[in-house]
């Protein structure tokens, strides 16, 4: 660090700035842009069952687009996405214009935010694990119903499958929403409401006509980190699914165990270009300039 | 109160109404924001509610508005009483202080979203939104976001959003506050025209004196949650009935002292203050309605009594120094009096003999087209503020440091009872 102050001072007006913005280059480049490349090359490559060799075949990629089980796949991590992206859409606004319009005081802004982030505070191991005896054959729900008569035989979906899988995932990812949402409704000019009721808007008015359309950077950068993040995911789909449920990640998680590097970087290559993909449509549709 | 010149072609029928406060108060938990206030603002009539911030000027223009509820009391808007009444059924717009526009939407949107709420059709409100662009000049702005406008653009939109759905009373929140000082001065001219042309009823929120004196039919003094004065710019000006009144408007001097002489005269009384450090000092007070005023005034007939503590003021551009004439006018030609004006002058510089001082000259600021000079008494060692016209003041050769015999008129001074 020291040393590289020294450099800077060395650097003429011209270069200072380039040399500020080097270790930052430099992280980026050997952590990012180069794993990327290499994902890349070896996407092309073959294996044998042995072995990779070099090579610039397509033969990876062929593959995976012939093959039903790699569509059902991705459709289901698709799938996935959308019912986490939607569930967690409905549960964060109203918290989020809760703790934005109707705490008005910092101190308890502060107090809810924490107790929205206990859940962190553990891992999200111990956090799956814990969802065991909860959701279980003989777990807390099961035995609540059965002893309200609600159901005669306990119900076998809850634990292993993909409701729970959704479930874990909207529990771990809906912070990820309430906090941009929260954001972009913090920044919200209160005159405007004033403003909006003052010219005859309803409260449904108000919020349609201003709190929506202004909070729409906070969605998308809300919707951004939750797409991202469930698209890659493969310790939640294989501890709540129980190996009855599957996505890309979880798929490209096992290629690697079986050591197909290959296959999984050609995986992780269209993975990544879906998520790209997911993510201009939003930014397509918002502006999210605005907000940062 | 006055005839107001309606319908310019593009104008539409006028409504109009005046708004009215009985004993409103405000309280906030065990802080009184305002308290037991009583107004009356006349239809189609600018009026100014002007103090320091906290005076309570803004929460009242909210209460009006409908976005505060009032504690006690009554509000009139129009014939009809609208305590409880929500903000959208009053028949009145706010014009917010940073405008408050919606900057998701143009400039037409914003200008038609009250009529839209109102379930104007369509057609109707098309028709109107372009004429109210027309009006403030904005129609090669209609389809641009606000923050795409200058703040004397933005400002005219916000002004154009309330007028469009034709309230009876336009409520503004320190409407210039945000704009240089040119543009203040213009839009200040375009508000009054456009409240002239409307025959509408506004009322605005303004710290600033100047803004207030200019544009107001009436203006109301608050301090502390209470009316103070209320009165024409004029009145408020040359008469100030209290203590802060005087402090807050003008460049006024305030001598401290006891009552030990009430004459009455034409005017009002005449009282004789003892001031500590400079002895007697004459002043007027005046009685309620007098002289050129238009209509009542608030400011009540002060009760004298010799022995009470009071005070009096007088503004610095009443001072004189001894020698000089009080008629300006005499001066500014520079040609020697003819006798029918000193006859006049020596009336005035008798006038002006009334109260007399010696001080010091501590300071002298230069200004433009008024200097200001410091001053300070001697022996008490208050300090004293004249303004005078830059001319004058070199003319008269006098430099700092110098000593100096200051006087004014009686009816320069203005007594004043707390």
């Amino acid at each position: 660090m020291a040393f590289w102050v020294l450099i800077l001072g060395k650097l003429s007006e011209k270069f200072r700035p380039y040399g500020l913005v080097a270790p930052q280059l430099l992280v980026l480049l050997i952590f990012l842009v180069l794993p990327i490349a290499l994902i890349v090359i070896v996407s092309f490559w073959q294996f044998n069952g042995y072995t990779m060799t070099p090579a610039f075949s397509f033969e990876n990629y062929t593959s995976i687009f012939t093959a039903r089980v790699y569509l059902d796949t991705y459709l289901n991590t698709v799938r996935f996405v959308s019912l986490v992206w939607g569930i967690c859409l409905l549960i964060a606004y109203p918290v989020a214009y809760f703790l934005a319009f109707h705490v008005h005081r910092l101190r308890w802004q502060i107090i809810w935010f924490v107790i929205c982030t206990i859940p962190f505070f553990t891992s999200n191991i111990i956090r799956m694990i814990s969802w065991v005896p909860m959701l279980g054959r003989e777990g807390l729900v099961n035995q609540a119903l059965l002893q309200l008569n609600i159901i005669q035989q306990p119900l076998e979906k809850l634990l292993f499958s993909d409701f729970a899988v959704v479930l874990a995932l909207v529990h771990l990812y809906v912070l990820f929403m309430v906090v941009p949402i929260f954001n972009s409704l913090m920044r919200i000019d209160r005159n405007l409401v004033t403003a909006a009721l003052d010219l005859g808007a309803t409260s449904f008015d108000v919020f349609k006509d201003v709190i929506l359309p202004l909070s729409r950077p906070g969605i998308a950068i809300g919707s951004i980190f939750v797409v991202t993040l469930v698209m890659g995911e493969f310790i939640t789909v294989r501890w709540m699914g129980g190996g009855q449920s599957s996505s890309v990640g979880y798929l490209i998680s096992n290629q690697i165990g079986s050591l197909q590097y290959p296959l999984a970087s050609a995986n992780a290559v269209i993975l990544l270009m879906v998520t790209v993909l997911f993510v201009a449509a939003i930014l397509r549709a918002v502006d999210i300039r605005k907000q940062l | 109160m006055t005839s107001i010149a309606l319908h310019s072609e593009s104008t539409p029928k006028v409504v109009q109404g005046g708004v009215v406060l009985r004993e409103v108060t405000k309280h906030y938990g065990s802080f009184t924001a305002v308290e037991q206030l009583n107004l009356s603002v006349e239809p189609g009539s600018y009026t100014c509610l002007l103090g320091p911030s906290g005076c309570g000027k803004t929460t009242t223009l909210r209460m009006i508005a409908g976005h505060e509820e009032i504690t006690s009391g009554e509000l009139w808007i129009g014939d009809r009483k609208v305590n409880g009444i929500p903000a959208a059924k009053r028949d009145t717009a706010m014009v917010f202080q940073n405008y408050a526009l919606f900057p998701h939407k143009t400039v037409r949107d914003n200008i038609a979203f009250g009529l839209k709420m109102r379930g104007v059709p369509r057609a109707e409100r098309q028709r109107r939104t372009a004429e109210i662009l027309a009006l403030v000049d904005l129609e090669e702005f209609a389809r641009r976001k606000p923050d795409q406008l200058s703040g004397g653009q933005q400002q005219r939109v916000a002004l154009a959003r309330a007028l469009v759905i034709r309230p009876q009373v336009i409520l503004l929140d320190e409407p210039l506050s945000a704009l240089d000082e040119s543009l203040r001065l213009r839009t200040r001219l375009e508000l009054r025209k456009l409240q002239k042309q409307f025959g509408l009823t506004f009322i605005q929120v303004t710290h600033a004196q100047d803004e207030a004196f200019s544009l107001s039919d009436q203006v109301v003094v608050m301090d502390r949650g209470r009316i103070d004065q209320v009165g024409t710019p004029e009145q408020i000006f040359n008469r100030p009935a209290s203590r802060f009144v005087a402090q807050f408007v003008g460049d006024n001097n305030i001598l401290n002292g006891t009552v030990v002489g009430i004459r009455s005269n034409e005017a009002g009384d005449e009282i004789e203050l003892q001031v500590e450090g400079i002895g007697s000092v004459f002043c007027q007070a005046f009685s309620n309605g007098s002289a050129s005023d238009r209509s009542s005034t608030h400011s009540p007939v002060p009760k004298v009594s010799v022995g009470q503590q009071a005070a009096c003021c007088v503004r610095g551009d009443r001072l004189h120094l001894r020698g000089e004439e009080p008629a300006i006018a005499s001066h500014s030609n520079g040609i020697p009096h003819s006798n029918k004006e000193s006859h006049a002058s020596a009336t005035a510089s008798a006038q002006a003999r009334i109260n007399q001082i010696t001080a010091r000259v501590s300071a002298v600021e230069f200004t433009g087209f008024v200097s200001r000079i410091s001053l300070t008494l001697e022996p008490s060692g208050l300090e004293f503020l004249m303004k005078v016209r830059t001319d004058d003041w070199l003319r008269s050769g006098h430099q700092e440091g110098q000593r100096v015999e200051l006087g004014w008129c009686l009816e320069d001074c203005i007594f004043l009872a707390q």
